[in-house]
């Protein structure tokens, strides 16, 4: 049986993203101790939180080892919100290292509102060439809820926001999925852009 | 950059939905699962969950409640959040913004450390409003009567510029005497004017909005979201016939289409 890993780190919101792996009718678990974050299929770092507390408990717990040794050895990861920005080189909220496996420095958005609250379209040729277009549209919606961003990583497959070159919304490449919004939030198609996640990009 | 928000709102009280009017009367509407499942169907962009029971915490029934509704619905939820503990159960079970009101005038050095835990873009600041009997609007707090702070009233300007300080994504703004009385929202005269004009924060607007008014309120540079009550138990997909009234009469395509609209 394939399995995704949900990390806990004391401040994500683990049932939302339990239940939507439910509706997807993927087994998920919990991952609260070092030593559990090598197994799963793919694991999960989730959201909501602030990145300077989160970073320290990964740290503190051992987990963040853990973590580089799984991406040492190529095993997927899929960060959601903040946890797709721990996976960037510094985090300006907290001001600390991440784990830098995206250049760029994660700072706060400077135009008012200075939060990017709400649902937003994606740039659909970018999704289209990172292949997880399937089912999803060019008029499809996402939940983002955020202060900070993502920086620019060249090196990387990146699919924006539609109209802000300057929004990243996802990063990827064969080890690592970093998604800015909330797709375990965005209803119907956010469910769909998971399931493209695991299955087109992640092969689960 | 993101499009604006309809907020289906569900007032509860003693674990159980009701129709809330100005927060003072109110009739059972039904089991907090089956109106958040309902709303979720009916592709709401944010659900805002209001205990009006005035607890000094987190009622862990509607909390129950949240968890088993497994909605893939933004969530916010105030009423009774007094402290981080707070936060985490309520996130456990799937909210991720947390309206804070209590805690914004009784215990202000409390929100940084509220978002240093979930982060600023998770809180929201209520400003609960009433008419002065001189004309003008008062922040209006009967909790922190309750808990024995004198001074009730708060002028609005300072209070605005409070939440400017203050680590919080937005402010709900909300018409407390009208609450409840669809039509009867009053804080805007819809001239581009309103008490807030020092507040650099979105605002949420909620408090008897009809959908003309909700259109309108749509298109104030300062609104991020419009919320709809009592409106949710009186008409059948209500939230779905606001987004369509909404994108075809006033505010073009400042909400998003969702899934069949």
């Amino acid at each position: 049986m394939r399995t995704i890993g949900i990390v806990d780190y004391g401040t994500g919101n683990l049932g939302s993203l339990a239940g939507v792996f439910e509706s997807l009718r993927i087994y998920a678990e919990v991952v609260r101790e070092s030593e559990r974050i090598a197994r799963p299929d793919v694991l999960v770092l989730p959201g909501v939180g602030a990145a300077g507390l989160a970073m320290q408990r990964l740290e503190g717990s051992g987990m963040a080892v853990a973590l580089r040794e799984r991406h040492a050895a190529g095993r997927p990861i899929l960060g959601i919100c903040l946890g797709a920005q721990l996976l960037c080189g510094f985090l300006r909220e907290g001001d600390c290292a991440g784990f830098g496996w995206i250049e760029g420095h994660v700072e706060p958005l400077t135009e008012y509102p200075f939060y990017n609250n709400g649902w937003c379209r994606l740039e659909f040729g970018g999704l289209k060439s990172a292949g997880l277009a399937r089912a999803l549209s060019a008029t499809s919606t996402f939940y983002f809820n955020h202060r900070y961003a993502m920086g620019r990583d060249e090196k990387m497959k990146c699919v924006e926001v539609e109209g802000r070159a300057d929004l990243p919304a996802i990063y990827l490449d064969g080890v690592i999925c970093a998604v800015q919004f909330h797709p375990e939030k965005s209803q119907r198609e956010g469910r769909i852009l998971l399931r493209n996640i695991l299955e087109d990009h992640f092969g689960l | 950059m993101a499009y604006k928000r309809l907020v289906g709102v569900v007032a509860v009280k003693d674990g159980q939905v009701v129709k809330s009017y100005g927060y003072r009367f109110w009739r059972p509407a039904g089991g907090l699962r089956s109106a958040l499942m309902n709303l979720d169907r009916w592709l709401v962009d944010e659900i805002l969950i209001l205990d009006i029971s005035r607890r000094d915490r987190v009622d862990p029934g509607v909390v129950a409640e949240i968890r088993a509704s497994r909605i893939s619905t933004p969530l916010a939820y105030g009423g009774g959040i007094r402290s981080p503990e707070d936060v985490d159960c309520l996130l456990a079970a799937g909210c991720e913004r947390f309206v804070l009101e209590t805690m914004v005038f009784s215990f202000p050095e409390r929100i940084s450390e509220l978002a240093d835990k979930v982060g600023a873009q998770a809180l929201i600041a209520s400003m609960p409003l009433s008419a002065k009997a001189g004309g003008g609007w008062q922040v209006n707090v009967d909790s922190a009567t309750r808990l024995g702070i004198s001074d009730s009233e708060f002028d609005v300007g300072s209070f605005c510029r409070k939440c400017n300080d203050w680590p919080v994504a937005e402010v709900l703004a909300i018409d407390s005497a009208n609450e409840g009385r669809a039509g009867g929202f009053s804080l805007v005269s819809f001239d581009g004017k309103h008490p807030f004009g020092e507040l650099r924060k979105g605002i949420i607007w909620f408090g008897g909005i009809d959908f003309k008014q909700g259109a309108r309120l749509l298109n104030q540079p300062a609104s991020v979201a419009v919320g709809f009550g009592n409106l949710n138990f009186e008409k059948e997909i209500a939230m779905r016939s606001l987004r369509r009234f909404v994108l075809r009469n006033r505010a073009g395509a400042t909400v998003r289409r969702t899934y069949g609209i």
